[in-house]
């Protein structure tokens, strides 16, 4: 789920690990940077977004982590389409993101535009370039977002909207530590709803819902196909290339609970379902995702 | 059969949908149809999930054995529309999303979709579906959609509990022309133009060209949700030839009323060690060229899939 800014609370429970990055947004973790762009001659905003890929958050194939560039293209969809319909504003119903390339040198940059704006909802494309390779793209993604009323909160904004990248931090904290993620039983995969994962709704940010999918999804497929030749003994090399996530309910309270199944096995790729709970809110489902996990060369890349 | 839909209304009341329902609009589809070519059938239970198949047929695979995804896609729309339709019922659904991911070659007699809703929201219903083919091997493939819900019309709206199923319905579209190439049936343009895959990628290739008539509509007189996905399908296919589209991601932005509808593509990267990646945009060149529909395709060489 989206919100402008990062009004998160300052205080979750660790502060000496997060001191850096207590009271921001999600979107901040990953230094962002947000820029509306002109209006096209069909009337379109256009968007854009430029992230640096910091080593902790590159997967095994050398590129930005599947559940990390989600997580940014959600909060870049967000944006996007919360500004379209100003003064209401949106929630992630639906993202599908295609990766072309695994091995991003950084930094991304990404494209979107508005593709269509209905009654209810906002549908939004955007495409990923990889300034590092000669801007190849590497990523596509299509957002819809279900369009709410604000009723008491005031979403207030100087446009054209122009958010600079946050400089480095002094500690880098790993993403599997940001996101607050633990350990389960076998592929189940927890996230601690902790304060500074929670957007200016109260909820879980959508994009914490993709790390947690990703994360989950890859030990699952980790599970189901053993360890890779050339990596004897070793965790299989696996990297998440296709990502759906259907958000249902918002994530209140938490943990939340990723218990993924392995659906289907196409020998490059295992694909895995992977339903998502709160387990403090009753164990509702709230959000399934559909993760495809690539095999891939001993060698990475 | 007794009437298996408690309430006054029963089979025959306009639920009209993206895909088709058991009992849907009077006279659809027409004796001339795709749904009928193609030999679907769907069968709606209480307990609200829904079932299809489409026999092998000409239509069905693609090189390596593989199964067409379009036409997977197209069952699948039926059969998850069916299912939507059910659970939103006063109210009418268009398809508005739908992903499909493939797994392997078809070896069985059938494709078949099992269909089961996943949430029933206050504007959406989402639906989740497991393809198979009838063969040992495990499932041939997993799909979700998303359908929008459309309010119903106040001369239209029954009792919302008069709809409740009390047994299985089974509809089956087989005709005259059953066995027919749909394909064929469609054509795609007078080129049948293919892509290079040794040029550079660029800006958007038109590929193939969709003439829209009766054969391809829907209830709502738009193209249907699936017949746009073998368009996307074929455009990809086109855009990287020599492969197989595995994955589909699309958004349903605009119905394909007018057409033709222009399936444009254009070559991410191409399949290695993993699924290459193809972007594709349908645009109705009958009504200003608008962009009805956007797609990422994952295409991988058969041969590398096979028998591993």
């Amino acid at each position: 789920m989206n919100a402008p800014g990062g009004q998160a609370s300052d205080d979750d429970g660790r502060p000496a690990l997060f001191s850096d990055y207590s009271g921001r947004a999600v979107s901040e973790y990953f230094r962002m940077a947000r820029w509306e762009g002109p209006v096209t001659p069909g009337g379109d905003p256009l968007f854009g977004a430029r992230v640096p890929i910091d080593q902790h958050e590159r997967g095994p194939a050398g590129g930005i982590r599947a559940g990390a560039l989600v997580s940014v293209l959600d909060s870049v969809g967000g944006m996007m389409s919360g500004l379209s319909v100003l003064p209401r504003w949106i929630v992630t119903t639906n993202l599908m993101v295609r990766f072309a390339r695994l091995d991003h040198v950084g930094p991304l940059r990404v494209g979107g535009r508005v593709l269509r704006t209905g009654t209810a909802s906002v549908v939004s494309g955007m495409v990923v370039a990889d300034e590092g390779q000669g801007d190849a793209i590497v990523a596509t993604a299509i957002a819809t977002m279900a369009i709410l009323e604000p009723n008491d909160m005031h979403l207030d904004f100087v446009r054209p909207v122009c958010v600079p990248a946050p400089d480095p931090p002094e500690h880098q904290v790993p993403v599997d530590d940001f996101f607050s993620l633990e350990p389960g039983d076998g592929p189940t995969t927890r996230l601690d709803l902790v304060e500074h994962l929670r957007n200016p709704w109260g909820i879980l940010h959508g994009g914490a819902v993709a790390i947690l999918a990703d994360e989950a999804a890859t030990r699952a497929a980790a599970a189901a196909v053993g360890a890779m030749p050339g990596s004897p003994g070793g965790p299989a090399l696996l990297a998440a290339s296709d990502v759906v996530i259907h958000y249902t309910k918002p994530n209140r309270v938490g943990p939340i609970e990723a218990r993924p199944t392995v659906v289907g096995d196409r020998g490059d790729a295992v694909v895995v379902r992977v339903p998502i709970h709160d387990v403090g809110a009753d164990d509702r489902m709230t959000a399934v995702a559909t993760v495809t996990v690539r095999r891939l060369p001993a060698a990475g890349g | 059969m007794s009437d298996p839909l408690a309430g006054p209304t029963g089979p025959g009341h306009d639920m009209a949908t993206g895909g088709l329902a058991p009992g849907g609009l009077a006279g659809y589809p027409p004796e001339d149809h795709f749904l009928r070519d193609l030999d679907v059938t769907v069968e709606l239970r209480a307990d609200g999930t829904a079932r299809g198949t489409i026999p092998v047929g000409p239509d069905t695979l693609v090189a390596g054995g593989w199964p067409r995804a379009g036409i997977v896609g197209v069952l699948v729309d039926s059969v998850a529309g069916a299912a939507a339709v059910m659970t939103a019922r006063p109210d009418r659904v268009a398809t508005a999303d739908m992903t499909l991911h493939l797994f392997r070659p078809l070896t069985g007699p059938e494709v078949a979709v099992e269909a089961s809703v996943m949430r029933r929201g206050r504007t959406t219903v989402v639906i989740e579906a497991t393809v198979t083919d009838g063969a040992v091997g495990g499932p041939l493939g997993w799909a979700t959609l998303t359908f929008a819900l459309l309010a119903a019309r106040a001369h239209q709206t029954p009792p919302g509990d008069a709809f409740r199923l009390t047994e299985t319905v089974r509809t089956a579209f087989g005709g005259r022309q059953s066995g027919r190439s749909v394909l064929e049936r469609i054509g795609w343009g007078p080129d049948g133009r293919q892509a290079d895959m040794s040029e550079p990628a660029g800006d958007l290739v038109d590929l193939v060209h969709l003439e829209v008539d009766e054969y391809v509509r829907n209830t709502f007189g738009a193209v249907q949700g699936g017949i746009v996905a073998l368009l996307a399908d074929e455009a990809a296919r086109r855009a990287a030839p020599g492969t197989v589209v595995a994955d589909l991601h699309l958004a349903f932005l605009a119905p394909c009323k007018v057409g033709p509808i222009v399936g444009r593509a254009r070559l991410l990267e191409p399949p290695g060690v993993g699924a290459g990646a193809v972007l594709v945009e349908l645009r109705d060149a009958g009504a200003g060229g608008r962009v009805t529909t956007v797609a990422d395709a994952g295409v991988v060489v058969p041969a590398a899939t096979v028998g591993r």
